[in-house]
């Protein structure tokens, strides 16, 4: 049965499905924005937690850390009492569109690009610093040195928060609504699909969720591979 | 003129004093070499001349100026120093680029830029490892682009931390030759942090010695514990049988003595007495020679080389040492 499942599941996308299409497209359109704005945020805010020597540095740390195990659900609600009609947010009439969809998922995953750049600039040896102030930089021009020397662990770290954006589900369905062809998802479909009891469509998009994933790990590899040789 | 004033400078970590420099001063276009065992105090010494650990307490100046230790006031003053630690660290770049860093911070581009980068490579004999990712080079390539790195900026003062320590005799000999060549031909100012006694002598002989944080005035080579007392009005510190010195000291019972090598005679000698014995060796060091006599202790004496050929002195002759009271600091 799960053989014939997935050969019609590779049937599926070799035909270039349209459904299929839209609901990865949808996917993608909520990860990459989601992952863009959390990097903003988040870049900034763990690079200067992780460089800056401040009263309170640990306890931020500590709350960052203890963001990381914000359930979807939890997430799902606040923004849902935001954006419901009674919300604060209620007139501007985004709840159950992508647009919510995006600011859940940056709640969800900004902590995780925070806390991973604070441990990738500490992991930073001290003495690329010295190197630089004593060659002359400026605070600034010491902060790019680190900021370079840790640019593969931020990488990394994006890509473990579009992953994490990509294959979540809670924050989808709650805030989302899994309305077809509006914002239904990859794994919003494949929850659907499995009720249904139809693994087709589950398959076919869990295919394409794992080659994303392969894509962008292939991707990191070969830049990290580039540069250090 | 001093480039360097150090006055009252100390520095304390976990409540133990880890600096404690009353005075010291270095003077423009000399070769200093700094010695002392391990956590002495020299390579924090070496932070606050870069100017990059700023003392707890006491006054620095450069070339005159009292430092004022804020971010601003301190860049100015970096850029005139290069500083190259015992393990250095090379950007995740090219070995052109780590070159080029300072000079670029300095706001030097195009064929300046290269040729300054060419020359400083050039120097260190590494211009063909130009193109080479510079954190995968050898440890003593490392050190060579390090030390290129540094002068690439043309500092007035150059420190180095152990440069040699853990490189091989081929990288070593280059290093040296950098060193000896910035102090003749540049007039650069450079500290040398290093425990190998011929190389300092070779490269920088002014010796700062350092020991347990703090500046003393010579290598503590001949640092023995003795007895203090007086025979016919002439204090005396007897160390061994037939080791004794002549001090002036109203100190009395147990004490130590530190007796400068240098301050030190030998005399040839055909039989045993005070203060005689065999010479056990002989090293040389640059222009000197440092000889070790047993007189129960070993006392190490640093003659001129002219001196010591001209005495024709050799490993088993004996020897009777003579001493000058102000060559011997006494201490309880």
């Amino acid at each position: 049965m799960f053989l014939d499942s997935l050969w019609s599941a590779l049937t599926l996308l070799t035909s270039m499905d349209a459904e299929l299409f839209f609901i990865v497209g949808v996917s993608l359109n909520i990860s990459i924005w989601s992952t863009l704005a959390a990097c903003v945020l988040g870049i900034p805010i763990g690079f200067g937690i992780g460089i800056g020597r401040f009263r309170g540095k640990q306890a931020l740390i500590t709350f960052f850390n203890t963001m990381l195990a914000l359930p979807t659900v939890v997430i799902g609600l606040l923004v849902y009492s935001l954006l419901s009609r009674r919300g604060v947010f209620g007139p501007l009439g985004w709840l159950y569109t992508q647009k919510a969809m995006i600011i859940g998922q940056i709640i969800l995953i900004t902590p995780i690009i925070v806390a991973f750049t604070i441990a990738a600039v500490g992991r930073v040896d001290d003495r690329f610093r010295r190197t630089a102030l004593t060659l002359g930089a400026t605070p600034w021009q010491v902060a790019l040195v680190v900021l370079r020397e840790a640019r593969f662990s931020i990488m990394a770290a994006v890509v473990a928060a579009f992953g994490r954006v990509i294959s979540e589900i809670g924050i989808s369905m709650m805030l989302g609504g899994n309305a077809k062809g509006f914002t239904r998802t990859m794994t919003t479909a494949m929850a659907l699909e499995y009720d249904k009891g139809e693994f087709v469509l589950s398959l076919a998009l869990g295919i394409v969720l794992l080659a994303l994933s392969l894509v962008v790990n292939t991707a990191l590899g070969y830049v990290q591979g580039r540069t250090v040789r | 003129m001093s480039l360097y004033e150090l006055s009252g400078v100390s520095m304390t970590h976990d409540g133990r004093r880890i600096l404690d420099v009353a005075h010291l001063g270095l003077e423009m276009g000399q070769a200093y070499s700094l010695q002392g065992p391990n956590g002495a105090g020299k390579s924090t010494l070496l932070g606050v001349l870069a100017f990059l650990t700023p003392p707890h307490a006491g006054e620095v100046r450069f070339a005159g100026k009292v430092v004022v230790w804020s971010e601003s006031e301190l860049r100015p003053l970096r850029r005139q120093v290069g500083l190259v630690e015992q393990h250095p660290i090379m950007f995740s770049r090219s070995v052109r680029d780590n070159v080029g860093f300072g000079l670029k911070l300095r706001g030097l581009t195009g064929l300046e830029l290269s040729r300054r980068v060419e020359d400083a490579l050039d120097l260190v004999g590494l211009t063909h490892l130009a193109d080479a990712h510079a954190p995968r080079l050898s440890g003593g390539e490392t050190q060579r682009v390090a030390i290129a790195r540094a002068l690439a900026c043309g500092p007035r003062v150059l420190l180095l931390d152990e440069p040699t320590a853990s490189v091989d005799t081929q990288n070593r000999a280059v290093i040296e030759q950098v060193v000896a060549d910035m102090r003749d031909s540049r007039g650069m100012t450079i500290v040398l942090c290093t425990h190998n006694r011929s190389q300092a002598w070779a490269l920088c002989p002014n010796v700062i010695y350092m020991e347990a944080g703090r500046v003393v005035s010579r290598a503590l080579v001949n640092a023995f514990a003795g007895q203090f007392f007086e025979e016919d009005g002439q204090a005396w510190c007897r160390i061994a049988t037939g080791f004794c010195m002549p001090v002036d000291t109203t100190l009395r019972g147990r004490g130590r003595v530190v007796v400068d090598p240098e301050q030190i005679t030998l005399k040839p000698v055909d039989g045993p007495g005070l203060n005689r014995g065999p010479i056990f060796r002989i090293e040389l060091e640059g222009e000197q020679v440092l000889v070790s006599v047993d007189l129960g202790r070993p006392l190490r004496v640093q003659v001129p080389f002219s001196k010591f050929r001209a005495q024709g002195l050799d490993v088993g002759a004996l020897v009777e040492a003579r001493f000058a009271a102000s060559g011997i600091e006494c201490s309880v």
